[in-house]
């Protein structure tokens, strides 16, 4: 299984998009984006679950957060170069607004704030937080920026009747 | 009939009251009334209101962590309020810890603000730097010469004394006087004297001192160098070196020229040194210099 892998993600995947559309460019409606990501949890759930529906779209995220730091953030040990070049990179590609509400470097405490989220703002109401792929996503960008893993869960949602969506991160302290 | 309306007009009457209340009563309160607690939808929105009420109280007068467990579009809004007001004070955090780089962008009219009186700040900043570092220049160099004065000097000694006995090092240090300056002082003027110091520090400027060596104009016509890692034998070495090229090389004053000579003693740091007993023996050597003929190099025994 782990030596014929037919989709393993490399960032070149996502290919040539000025080469490959002239005219519409790196362009889409984010109605599309959110049918894809809609239809895959559907499906998923159908197959596997909600619980693991949830926990494969956490780590898709996480594998994305991977990949985006290593290839949209310039690698850096300073919090506050890290925060200003991830809001600019989220906000030109139109991911979200992020806001840092607490940082506590020692705890490895963080509460952060994405606001106009791709993935749930302006969605309906429902009874539960859905940005698990946030999750990942957040998850993943604080590891590659600090070393350490980290435990993120998103507190308040769109989806919830909020605003904005509001995730707390902790750092996973290594077990002796 | 009638008893059976009159009953939840009633209550339409006093829910409509104690929503009324949570919207203007200026008094402190607390649970919903305990005539509605069995009426579950009113006590929830009654709730909710409360929280609400509570956080926009909190928030006004500053407090921006308020805790709000309610969701829907009100308590959402200001959640989103107290995430941007929250970031703010991450932000401003940042810039007085010297990070001039943050940047407001969702706050309207006071973002343009913030902005311009962070740029305004690192502006203000960066000028004092760069005149703090001007004033240190100042501070530290003889404004004749343009080298170290003696106060600076003294310092980098200083220094050097605790390197040299924390690694276990050796140093020496040389002290150079000019023959007779006060006779070319008074036969050609005070600028000719000026003059004949700057070829002087321009002389020891080109004699290929390392980065770590340091000297400063000590006194008059006074100049010491220090050489760290160095003993005697090669600090007399350099001394001689500086002492020939001075002899060599032409003092311009006025469209004429004139020739000067140096006195050089050398002295290498000995265990319980310290800068007055160092600079004594360099000093005497350098006496004796002068006492045995001038434009000479003396080394203390
Ligand atoms: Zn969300």
């Amino acid at each position: 299984m782990t030596n014929d892998r037919k989709y393993k993600f490399s960032w070149e995947l996502l290919g040539d998009i000025a080469a490959g559309r002239p005219n519409l460019g790196n362009k889409t409606s984010l109605e599309v984006y959110r049918l894809l990501l809609f239809t895959f949890r559907d499906v998923l759930e159908t197959h596997v679950g909600t619980e693991m529906t949830d926990k494969i779209f956490h780590e898709a995220g996480y594998l994305s957060g991977k990949e985006f730091y290593a290839n949209k953030l310039t690698p850096t040990k300073d919090l506050g170069d890290f925060v200003r070049e991830l809001q600019q990179v989220l906000k030109d590609m139109g991911i979200g607004i992020l806001r840092l509400e607490q940082a506590d470097v020692e705890t490895g405490e963080f509460v952060l704030t994405i606001s106009e989220d791709l993935d749930c703002s302006g969605l309906p109401e429902l009874d539960h937080e859905i940005c698990v792929y946030d999750e990942g996503f957040i998850a993943a960008l604080l590891e590659s920026f600090s070393g350490i893993k980290f435990k993120v869960k998103e507190i308040d949602c769109w989806c919830t009747g909020d605003r904005t969506c509001r995730f707390s991160a902790k750092a996973v302290k290594a077990e002796a | 009939m009638s008893k059976m309306l009159k009953e939840p007009l009633a209550s339409v009457d006093g829910v409509l009251k104690s929503l009324k209340n949570l919207l203007d009563a200026r008094a402190i309160l607390a649970d919903p009334p305990v005539e509605f607690l069995d009426m579950d939808g009113f006590v929830h929105i009654y709730e909710s209101l409360l929280e609400i009420r509570n956080a926009i109280m909190a928030t006004s007068v500053g407090d921006l962590n308020y805790p709000i467990r309610k969701k829907g579009y009100i308590a959402g809004t200001i959640k989103g309020l107290q995430a941007s007001l929250r970031h703010l004070t991450w932000q401003t955090k940042a810039i007085a810890s010297g990070d001039f780089t943050q940047r407001v962008d969702f706050m309207g009219e006071f973002s343009e603000a913030f902005n311009t009186m962070v740029k305004q700040l690192d502006d203000s900043m960066t000028k004092l730097n760069m005149r703090e570092q001007e004033l240190i220049k100042i501070a530290h160099t003889d404004p004749l010469t343009g080298i170290n004065n003696r106060g600076y000097f003294m310092e980098l000694l200083t220094t050097e004394f605790e390197r040299a006995r924390r690694y276990g090092h050796t140093f020496s240090v040389m002290m150079t006087d000019l023959d007779n300056f006060k006779s070319v002082n008074d036969t050609r003027g005070h600028g000719a004297g000026d003059e004949a110091l700057r070829t002087m520090a321009r002389v020891v400027q080109m004699s290929g001192l390392r980065a770590n060596d340091f000297w400063g104009r000590i006194g008059g016509e006074e100049f010491a160098i220090v050489l760290p890692e160095t003993v005697i034998a090669d600090a007399v070495a350099v001394a001689e070196r500086i002492r020939i090229t001075l002899s060599e090389t032409p003092v311009r004053y006025e469209n004429e020229e004139f020739f000067i000579t140096v006195s050089i003693g050398v002295s290498q740091n000995r265990t319980g040194d310290v800068q007055a007993t160092l600079l004594s023996r360099a000093d005497e050597a350098m006496y004796q210099a002068k006492r045995t003929g001038r434009n000479r190099v003396c080394q203390s025994d």
